[in-house]
């Protein structure tokens, strides 16, 4: 997967305005910077961290990555799917402390079933090189659109972006698979 | 709170525990070494050769269950078993196994008939095409091997009638009608690409008569044309067309070709990776089935095999050697874990009907030997080269 299409594939699977419809807000509208800020570092740094080690950790459990990539798009087909039908994140509680630094950004927005399985795949088959633009281009534009304040309006055309990023998803998803199945 | 993480992590967890089980089971590649795959080719020899008849026959096939023997019998195979025998000796130089080999090519010569410029086998009323392409790529690998030109009017008589079989988009009819005395337009799965390879060793030994191109056009029909012609909805993995192409002179490796090759390694690199996965056993078993049949694992190895050689001579394949690499030796690891091993055939009815033969449910068959043979002769000289770097 060349660099471009990784991009693509991150900013699909972080799904920037979807996720940011699932940030706790302030009173005004925007999200909490508090939050938002050291929580996507925290799930950025973990994804880094991921695919840093995605070679040993397919090697550890006995998976090729070439075959992995089909599990990958196994995956992102799934969850893409789930982001067509629920464009807006579950709202979650906020925890008092540094707990708030995990969750709810970090975990589970940052850091999910289809970021985790991307970098896995991407890591192993590409390096870090190949993670480090995608990951980095969608987690800020996740922090970028923070100060957005949400109104109906606003609200709508998210949700609607994030559901042409779903539709993208399944694409990479798809792509990934055949990938998967082409490769030696 | 603490019910909303559970939930989110549960979901993690199980989803990975699903896609783990049902998507990515472990590809186990059980740690091999180049003696044990020539202990390996050791013992299917010794099923194979010690199984030959007087009349130069081969055993066919054997139910261990009911230690029954299956008496029929197919040429295609035979030229094929004969055709990796000679394979055999032309790496380890066994002069026992080109004497098996020699025995089993009588078996056919004696069966070979003259019609106008061309010479073919004919063991029945027809001439099959497919085993007439295994007979003439085992005689091009034995001159290649021996320098004997003995054969060598036989070889190119056989070419002709080869090419006269193949129309002109490059397909090749299977059967030569011994009744209508004529091609008979029919297709056969794995005929054309026998055929086609059988006519690119020929243009090794013979260069300049024309062998190399017709094959050349039986490799095209085979990557653009044959699925839609056909009527095949996935393309074949096809390892006779992955043979021909890594046995193609260089000057004839276009591009088209070249990116056939890459598609056939990765048919063949799907096929062993799945194969991997297979254990056999409890939900394993319910996933993935029983691993795989002998002949069908045996000719993705060999396949991919013959384009491990064309990846180390041919530099817009480069960047697929060391995943074929690793495909050859995992498949050799698996095959030679799955091979019924001398001391355990010597508990057995008929310990010669088992030792270094490979099963599938119960039963084996000369073909199995044989493609996995083929594999594990590709694989050895990948893991004389590993040792030797470490």
């Amino acid at each position: 997967m060349n660099t471009l299409l990784a991009i693509v594939a991150y900013l699909a699977a972080l799904n920037p305005v979807r996720t940011r419809l699932g940030i706790p807000e302030n009173d005004n509208g925007g999200a909490r910077m508090g939050l938002l800020g050291p929580g996507t570092a925290v799930g950025v740094i973990t994804l880094v961290g991921i695919a840093a080690v995605s070679g040993p950790v397919l090697d550890a459990v006995e998976i090729s990555p070439e075959t992995f990539r089909i599990a990958a798009g196994f995956v992102l087909v799934i969850v893409a799917t789930w982001m067509m039908f629920v464009p807006i994140p579950a709202s979650e509680p906020v925890p008092d402390g540094v707990a708030a630094r995990f969750w709810p950004v970090a975990y589970p927005r940052v850091i999910s079933p289809e970021t985790i399985t991307l970098t896995l795949t991407i890591g192993a088959s590409d390096g870090l090189e190949s993670v480090l633009p995608g990951l980095g281009l969608a987690a800020g534009m996740l922090v970028a659109l923070g100060p957005l304040r949400m109104g109906p309006l606003t609200g709508r055309v998210m949700s609607s972006l994030g559901r042409v990023a779903a539709v993208i998803l399944v694409v990479v998803g798809v792509w990934l698979a055949i990938q998967g199945v082409r490769e030696v | 709170m603490r019910r909303r993480v559970a939930l989110h992590l549960s979901v993690l967890i199980v989803g990975a525990a699903v896609v783990r089980v049902g998507v990515v089971p472990a590809e186990v590649c059980p740690a091999v070494t180049a003696a044990d795959v020539s202990d390996s080719i050791d013992a299917t020899l010794g099923w194979l050769i010690g199984g030959m008849a007087d009349d130069g026959t081969y055993t066919y096939g054997y139910h261990r269950e009911q230690d029954r023997v299956n008496t029929s019998y197919n040429n295609a195979r035979h030229g094929g078993v004969t055709m990796s025998l000679y394979q055999t000796f032309a790496i380890s130089g066994d002069r026992a196994v080109l004497a098996a080999a020699d025995r089993g090519l009588a078996h056919s010569l004696a069966s070979i008939v003259e019609h106008d410029d061309w010479m073919a086998w004919q063991p029945g009323r027809d001439i099959e095409v497919g085993a007439n392409g295994l007979l003439l790529a085992a005689l091009a690998l034995r001159r290649a091997a021996t320098g004997d030109p003995v054969h060598d009017q036989l070889m190119q008589a056989m070419g002709r009638f080869l090419m006269m079989q193949q129309q002109s988009d490059g397909s090749v009819f299977a059967s030569w009608d011994g009744s209508d005395q004529q091609p008979r337009p029919v297709f056969g799965p794995f005929a054309t690409g026998e055929a086609a390879w059988a006519l690119a060793l020929l243009d090794r030994e013979f260069p300049g008569e024309g062998f190399g191109e017709a094959a050349s056009r039986t490799v095209d029909y085979m990557g653009n044309d044959r699925n839609l012609t056909e009527g095949y909805l996935t393309s074949l993995p096809d390892h006779w067309a992955a043979y021909t192409v890594s046995d193609l002179d260089s000057d004839l490796l276009t591009d088209d070709r070249v990116a056939y090759a890459r598609r056939l390694a990765g048919y063949f690199g799907i096929r062993l990776r799945f194969e991997a996965q297979r254990r056999g056993t409890g939900l394993n078993l319910w996933l993935r089935w029983y691993p795989g049949p002998p002949a069908g694992v045996g000719t993705a190895g060999e396949g991919i095999g013959a384009l491990h050689r064309l990846s180390l001579r041919e530099p817009r394949l480069a960047d697929l050697t060391a995943q074929i690499e690793e495909r050859l030796v995992c498949t050799a690891g698996f095959m030679v874990q799955r091979q019924v091993s001398p001391e355990e055939a010597s508990v057995a009815a008929e310990p010669a009907l088992q030792a270094g033969a490979w099963f599938y449910r119960g039963y084996t068959q000369m073909d199995g030997q044989q493609h996995v043979l083929s594999a594990l002769l590709a694989a050895l000289p990948v893991l004389q080269a590993m040792e030797e770097d470490r």
